[in-house]
């Protein structure tokens, strides 16, 4: 079943989650090197490199695994970790991406690298990002996502299928988690999915990622609004600042 | 429900055709072959296994005149609403280069994959649904996982999984500029390797339920598989193989395969230093004692998305004819490939489990537990 899901756009950022009590906020983007750290609650190396994409997918994808416990608890690498971690551990969780227009950007900013350069030679730091699964792969070593990665694109139904895909890959065993994350240029969209029965958060509109994000931002302002005494939900603006 | 590899085609520099692959790759002989498509560009090699005489028309990208005669070979004789996986790295990617040397933005639109998915799709005559699947050199078979996994789960009867990557100034820049290409053709497991020869090929197969009229005798189980990521390096292999052992192992228990069950191996091969290094750590860590792998990228070069598919295809004849073919290139083994590369063709039982494995940019690794389709 879907547990969050989480938005990053220009306007703001935040993810919803199925109780409520995860719920969180921005009235803009976290996308300062600073603020991405304090989502995750690590540091993070070579955040530095990432394109736009990439740190809104990083940011999303930070804010659903968040209230889920499923980010990573310390500094240690897959290699160190040991084989009986516990389910739900990061060390299980997969990602499934979806959305192509930023790998065409950076294919073109590789060539267009090339010809500038005297058609000879390209830059191998351009040309490893110019796959659709560059940013599933900098946001698997982010955050630490050992299971399934790969980018998959049904146009009809983006987020639909990356839902049905990751239930899929979670009753086969090849997942305890996944994380599908739908991106363009500007907004990244990331559900935190389980292998949990029950009917989960769902998805009204989710043909149309744009308008999901929208849906997303104005439930948890409904939730903020409906519970503006509860210490369960932190005030506008405050998420990832201070 | 088991899913089976029905029907296939496949494409590559030794030709066109299953034969012609599986026969090349039995002779010793590879098509490899020093090439001046890209003369006076200064790239640290010429060699490429390209396929010989594609005849691109006007107007096609190269990777839509490999895929073409296949694919027209196949059309009208799918169920319409067969779903469609097409697997690519880079699909056809002549229409970035296309689009930054003529500063016409509208072409760049005409690259994405899912251009090439609707060609492909238009061309079958299929309405059903379509998906295009990139995990990097991992690519098809992580699609055939997926196809499999749609069978499993009675998505569909059948599902058609369609792969494709083409030589590409665009490619072979990159990995020249990563100093991964050998200026030699690709010696994979060997102690004198230096790089990968970068190839092109095109395949589909036709996956269905074991049950299905459509799965015949000579028909290949998918029995189980695992996908991991080394969530380590963007491009550089986990040193001992943690993920690709990893994903050997979740594969072997999805297919309920002891692992001294699996006779050989369809290694990913490249001949980089690291990555043949790293898949020798993750077999000794996965699977123990040798047996028999190989390499076909000594012949058919690596075809980056296509890679998977067809040393699956090739597994699936190995499979049927209890042989496994040599490692083209291969003269030397690596001494820690002793026991395991192969030179010459392997005598094995038929009716035992085969293994194939793919590891790519990103650290995604697949493999894929193979038999044949009547066990």
């Amino acid at each position: 079943m879907i547990r969050a899901a989480s938005w990053c756009s220009p306007a703001n950022c935040g993810v919803v989650t199925l109780d409520g009590a995860g719920d969180q906020w921005s009235t803009r983007p976290l996308l300062s090197n600073d603020e991405l750290t304090k989502i995750i609650g690590r540091t993070i190396k070579y955040l530095s490199r990432m394109t736009g994409e990439c740190r809104n997918s990083l940011c999303a994808a930070g804010l659903a695994m968040k209230p889920c416990g499923w980010l990573p608890k310390s500094q240690e690498r897959p290699e160190n970790r040991s084989a009986s971690a516990s389910r739900l551990n990061p060390m299980h969780a997969g990602l499934l991406a979806a959305g192509y227009e930023g790998c065409l950007a950076a294919d073109q900013t590789y060539f267009r690298d090339y010809l500038a350069s005297g058609r000879s030679l390209g830059r191998g730091n351009l040309f490893i990002y110019t796959l659709p699964t560059s940013t599933p792969g900098e946001l698997a070593i982010a955050l630490t996502l050992t299971g399934p990665s790969m980018h998959i694109e049904e146009s009809a139904n983006p987020l639909a299928a990356l839902s049905r895909h990751a239930n899929q890959m979670i009753a086969d065993g090849e997942a305890d988690a996944m994380l599908g994350i739908w991106s363009d240029a500007t907004t990244s969209i990331c559900l935190a999915i389980d292998g949990a029965t029950g009917t989960g958060l769902l998805m009204p509109d989710a043909s149309n990622p744009a308008a999901m994000a929208l849906r997303l931002a104005s439930l948890s302002h409904e939730s903020h609004t409906h519970r503006g005494e509860s210490s369960l939900v932190p005030s506008p603006g405050t998420l990832g600042e201070g | 429900m088991k899913a089976v590899i029905a029907q296939s085609d496949v494409v590559t520099a030794y030709g066109w055709g299953l034969d012609a692959l599986w026969d090349g790759l039995m002779s010793g002989n590879s098509p490899i072959r020093a090439s001046d498509r890209f003369a006076g560009r200064g790239f640290v090699s010429d060699q490429m296994a390209a396929v010989a005489d594609l005849d691109v028309a006007p107007g096609d990208s190269r990777a839509m005149a490999l895929l073409r005669p296949l694919l027209e070979k196949l059309a009208g004789k799918l169920d319409p609403t067969t779903p469609l996986i097409l697997a690519t790295t880079v699909g056809e990617i002549e229409r970035i280069e296309q689009a930054v040397l003529e500063n016409n933005p509208a072409l760049t639109a005409q690259a994405s994959p899912r251009v090439l998915l609707a060609h492909v799709k238009q061309l079958l005559g299929l309405q059903g649904d379509s998906m295009v699947i990139s995990s990097a050199c991992a690519s098809s078979s992580a699609a055939l996982t997926r196809a499999a996994s749609m069978i499993r789960h009675g998505d569909a009867q059948s599902v058609l999984v369609v792969t494709c990557d083409a030589i590409s100034e665009f490619v072979y820049s990159g990995f020249s500029a990563l100093l991964s290409l050998s200026d030699a053709p690709a010696r994979p497991f060997d102690a004198e390797r230096n790089g990968l020869t970068l190839g092109e090929a095109a395949a589909w197969a036709l996956v269905t339920s074991e049950d299905s009229p459509l799965a015949g005798g000579s028909s290949t189980a998918i029995l189980g598989w695992g996908n991991t990521t080394d969530a380590v390096h963007m491009t550089a292999p986990h040193r001992e193989g943690n993920g690709l052992s990893r994903a050997i192992t979740r594969a072997c228990a999805m297919a309920e395969c002891p692992t001294k069950d699996i006779a050989f191996v369809a290694a990913h091969g490249t001949a980089t230093i690291y990555s043949d290094a790293m898949e020798l750590a993750a077999f000794r860590t996965a699977l123990g004692t040798p047996r028999p792998i190989f390499s076909v990228k000594g012949g058919t070069g690596h075809a980056l998305s296509a890679a998977g598919l067809v040393q699956i295809l090739v597994c699936g004849r190995a499979l049927s004819l209890g042989v496994v073919p040599p490692t083209i290139g291969l003269e030397t083994p690596e001494a820690v490939a002793a026991g395991w590369a192969t030179t010459k063709p392997t005598r094995i039982d038929p009716a035992i489990r085969a293994l194939s494995t793919n590891s790519g940019f990103g650290g995604v690794n697949t493999a894929i537990v193979l038999g044949r389709g009547t066990q």
